[in-house]
């Protein structure tokens, strides 16, 4: 190149030969890398955002729970208040306050080791139960016989047939809950455990194993229903069945 | 420093040494590091926190309130009129109760029904249906199969089914039909423009070319629009003024100023043509508008919707109810009939939705969804199939009354939706077997017509020009409303709208242009993929979407609640079971319209 003749001349002194060179460093985009380096450590420490709404969840059948109490004539169990002894004819006819303060109570646990296990859930069972027809006194015709029966359903009876439940199964990772039940009487403050089966078809009635007192509950997440079943089985109940626990038991 | 270098000319060095090039190795030596920052300091924020994380969430939860207003206006007989089918002859709101008990009593065999005429009940329209304990009809009686044994899980889905919808494409190829005054019918496709008739009249003086429209033309003064009908090859014509000296016509009604286009020929009294917007004059081939019908994409299960009766909400209108005496019953059993009903409802969807690559009709990230609401009629009054099974009829705003439009008539088959129909079998007393139909259920996937809608690529908007609608007919085999000669084959029956729409996100109010010979000027900086390009002026333009929460001055933008990670979306609608007849759309009135004919039914 032509503009490249130059002449360096010997001398004594010492010369320098300053050629420019133009240095340019490319830093561009690197504060996007340590964007997502700072949201990351962010993210590590308050965590990312959860869901913990909680869904409505439907049993897929109309469902009945009927508790048996009980009965005072013979060693079987009952399903009437009257039968059992709970409550007289017209206590229940008449709808008495220590009737009307009476309660089922339905709980869900997340283990059936009762010393461990947490309470997540609590279905208190509404005043509209089912009914048996029965002939009133004095030619007053048929009257409605409560007895501790519900039948649930979306029209009818809705209170109670839904669960409110996580739609996330990953906040509590519980892949089931345990159903217990309990009556609560007005008449004297105390509450009786049921248990799923009667104690009569246990080989040791004193002391019964823990699936005599839950059944397991399941959850779909992705069509928001739930299922009731005894315990190991698969088939879902359309009549959860409770009976009154003898503690110690009439044999 | 050591550089004592002695540069020889080679020929110096010695006897008949030769010159030769001689070259310094100049070594570059370059050593940098960078400043170490050894903190990096964030506050975390709780609203930045919040805006990073709404930004950032693409999953939504839809819920709405409907309120639905509905009044029972058809009344029929149950098929066959002697011996009729009794679940239905014995569960319908009466009407002259007396009259039919006296014919029925002058038989000699008590046994004998007749059809008695009365309405079909509430719980034929009821979202969720509450007749779950009807003798015959719901329940069995004395051991017979029941008209429809009644399952309580289904209450919310036996009448209407309710689905999540997007725009995802648009049919330019529609065929529609408008009633013209005189009781002929015009037939057009869609994309061609709007349809109108033209009317030669004067303004204070000024004569003036009138254009009537049968929906909204989306035209403003000092528009350009592009008719189909020319004067010496000009067919694109400026905007005088709009509307006319009746009510409610400034969205179908407009002028043109008559330089003489009269004396062509073509804008005569009547004549006919289509029109399309033009927005800027000097561009039309890219600034006229597109017109369209949009089409919706399915995107849940109806039994994804959960329906529930609104705890404390009511439309302003009663219960109508009676008690009809046994005395007044076909078979002697007194019941409590129920004519139309004020509750309200809340719907809401079991699953969120990840909005996530979702593209809507013009390829742009999608702003809208719609809560779709389907006829399925399970209890067969309604939907017999006209033909390819299918029932349920479509048609757009303008097809709606007040006088029966013959688009709806069964020899149209163009009217017919996509929604196809199963039917079950009943026999009536006589031994005649009635065929009760309903409607198919969509599934994800499934796509529906929607709204007539114009698109135009400079202003970068989308108007809504005319409303879908659905029509439900009775089925005559079944319940015949039509009394008089042969069954009609265009019958009276109800209208409604299936589209309701949620705003997740609004486009800005401007639009953004950029300037690809100039970029210095005015850079392309997050340029979307769906931006237009024009090749006329060279520039790209495009509309933003407002961030979640950003609200402009001009009111526009969406601020939804967030939490648990998702959008929480509500809207509040109204369902109208719109019975033939409405004059609410009439054209040419000077008055407020009859509150007893007007939409509210």
């Amino acid at each position: 190149m032509i503009v490249n003749n130059f002449k360096i001349l010997k001398s004594n002194l010492d010369k320098n030969l300053v050629i420019p060179i133009n240095l340019k460093w490319d830093f561009l985009d690197r504060e996007d890398s340590l964007n997502l380096y700072e949201e990351s450590i962010i993210t590590e420490i308050i965590g990312e955002p959860e869901n913990y709404e909680t869904a409505k969840f439907s049993y897929n059948y109309p469902v009945r729970y009927v508790f048996n109490f009980k009965n005072t004539g013979n060693t079987d169990w009952v399903n009437s208040y009257v039968d059992s002894g709970r409550f007289s004819e017209n206590a229940v006819l008449n709808k008495n306050n220590a009737f009307l303060k009476s309660f089922f109570k339905i709980d869900l646990y997340d283990s059936q080791n009762t010393r461990r296990r947490k309470n997540f859930l609590t279905i208190i069972l509404n005043k509209r139960n089912d009914t048996t027809d029965i002939e009133l006194d004095y030619n007053q015709g048929i009257g409605k016989l409560s007895i501790p029966s519900y039948s649930l359903n979306p029209v009818t009876n809705p209170e109670g047939f839904y669960l409110y439940w996580f739609e996330n199964p990953d906040i509590l990772n519980l892949p089931k809950l345990y159903m217990t039940a309990k009556f609560f009487d007005g008449s004297n403050g105390k509450f009786t455990t049921f248990t799923t089966k009667k104690q009569t078809n246990s080989s040791s009635p004193n002391r019964l194993d823990s699936d005599y007192f839950s059944r397991e509950v399941n959850f779909n997440y992705t069509n928001k229903t739930y299922t009731i079943q005894n315990t190991g089985s698969q088939t879902p109940l359309l009549t959860v069945n409770w009976y009154e626990y003898i503690n110690p038991p009439e044999l | 420093m050591n550089n004592n270098v002695q540069i020889l000319k080679g020929s110096a060095r010695y006897a008949a040494a030769p010159d030769i090039d001689n070259r310094l190795s100049v070594t570059l030596d370059s050593t940098q590091k960078e400043l170490t920052e050894y903190e990096r300091n964030l506050g975390i924020d709780l609203a930045v926190r919040f805006d990073t994380e709404r930004q950032k969430s693409t999953t939504f939860n839809f819920t709405c309130k409907f309120t639905l207003l509905f009044e029972n206006v058809y009344s029929g007989l149950t098929q066959p009129i002697t011996n009729p089918y009794a679940p239905i002859n014995r569960n319908l709101y009466y009407i002259t109760p007396e009259a039919y008990r006296i014919l029925q009593s002058n038989s000699l065999d008590p046994s004998f029904e007749i059809a008695w005429a009365g309405l079909p009940q509430y719980h034929e329209f009821d979202f969720i249906r509450t007749d779950y304990n009807v003798s015959g009809y719901t329940v069995s009686a004395n051991g017979e199969t029941p008209h429809v044994n009644f399952n309580t899980l289904q209450a919310s889905y036996y009448n209407w089914l309710f689905y999540l919808s997007y725009p995802f494409e648009n049919d330019y190829t529609k065929n529609l039909q408008i009633l013209l005054d005189d009781g002929s019918t015009f037939d057009w496709t869609v994309g061609n423009g709007i349809p109108f008739t033209v009317n030669n009249t004067t303004i204070n003086g000024k004569a003036v070319i009138e254009i009537t429209c049968p929906f909204n033309h989306n035209l403003s003064v000092g528009d350009s629009v592009q008719l189909t009908i020319s004067c010496n090859s000009l067919n694109i014509f400026d905007v005088y003024t709009i509307g006319d000296s009746y009510a409610n016509n400034e969205n179908r009604v407009f002028t043109i100023y008559n330089l003489g286009y009269s004396d062509c020929g073509n804008f005569y009294d009547g004549a006919i043509g289509l029109l399309k917007k033009v927005a800027i004059k000097d561009n039309p081939i890219e600034s006229v508008s597109k017109y369209y019908v949009r089409r919706h994409k399915i995107i849940s299960q109806y039994t994804d919707s959960e329906l529930t009766r609104t705890g404390f909400e009511n439309n302003p209108f009663r219960n109508v109810t009676k008690f009809e005496t046994s005395a007044l019953t076909p078979n002697l059993t007194p019941r409590i009939s129920v004519k139309e009903g004020s509750q309200s409802y809340n719907l809401s969807f079991k699953n969120d939705f990840d909005i996530n690559n979702l593209l809507d009709n013009l390829n742009r990230p999608v702003t809208e969804f719609y809560t779709t609401v389907v006829n399925r009629g399970y209890f067969g009054f309604f939907n017999k199939p006209i033909t390819n099974d299918i029932g349920l009829k479509q048609g757009w705003e303008f097809n709606l009354g007040p006088v029966l439009n013959p688009w709806w008539n069964d020899d149209n088959t163009t009217c017919l939706t996509n929604v196809g129909t199963n039917y079950y079998e009943r026999t009536s007393p006589g031994g005649t077997n009635l065929r009760f139909y309903y409607n198919l259920p969509y599934e994800i996937g499934d796509s529906l017509d929607g709204d007539i809608c114009e698109w135009n690529n400079m202003t970068q908007t989308e108007t809504v020009l005319s409303e879908y609608y659905h029509k439900l007919t009775f089925n005559q085999k079944v319940f015949r409303t039509s009394l008089i000669g042969t069954e009609n084959p265009n019958t009276e029956g109800y209208y409604y709208k299936p589209h309701y729409k949620f705003q997740i996100r609004v486009f800005s109010d401007y639009v953004e242009q950029s300037d690809e010979n100039n970029p210095q000027n005015f850079p392309i900086i997050n340029l979307p993929n769906y931006a237009y390009y024009s090749n006329y002026n060279l520039d790209f333009r495009w509309r933003d979407i407002y961030s979640y929460g950003f609200i402009d001055n001009n009111g526009r933008g969406v601020d939804r609640p967030f939490l648990n990670n998702k959008h929480y979306v509500h809207e509040n609608f109204t369902f109208r079971l719109i019975p033939e007849g409405s004059n609410v759309n009439t054209i040419n009135t000077t008055q407020v319209n009859d509150p007893l004919t007007d939409d509210c039914e």
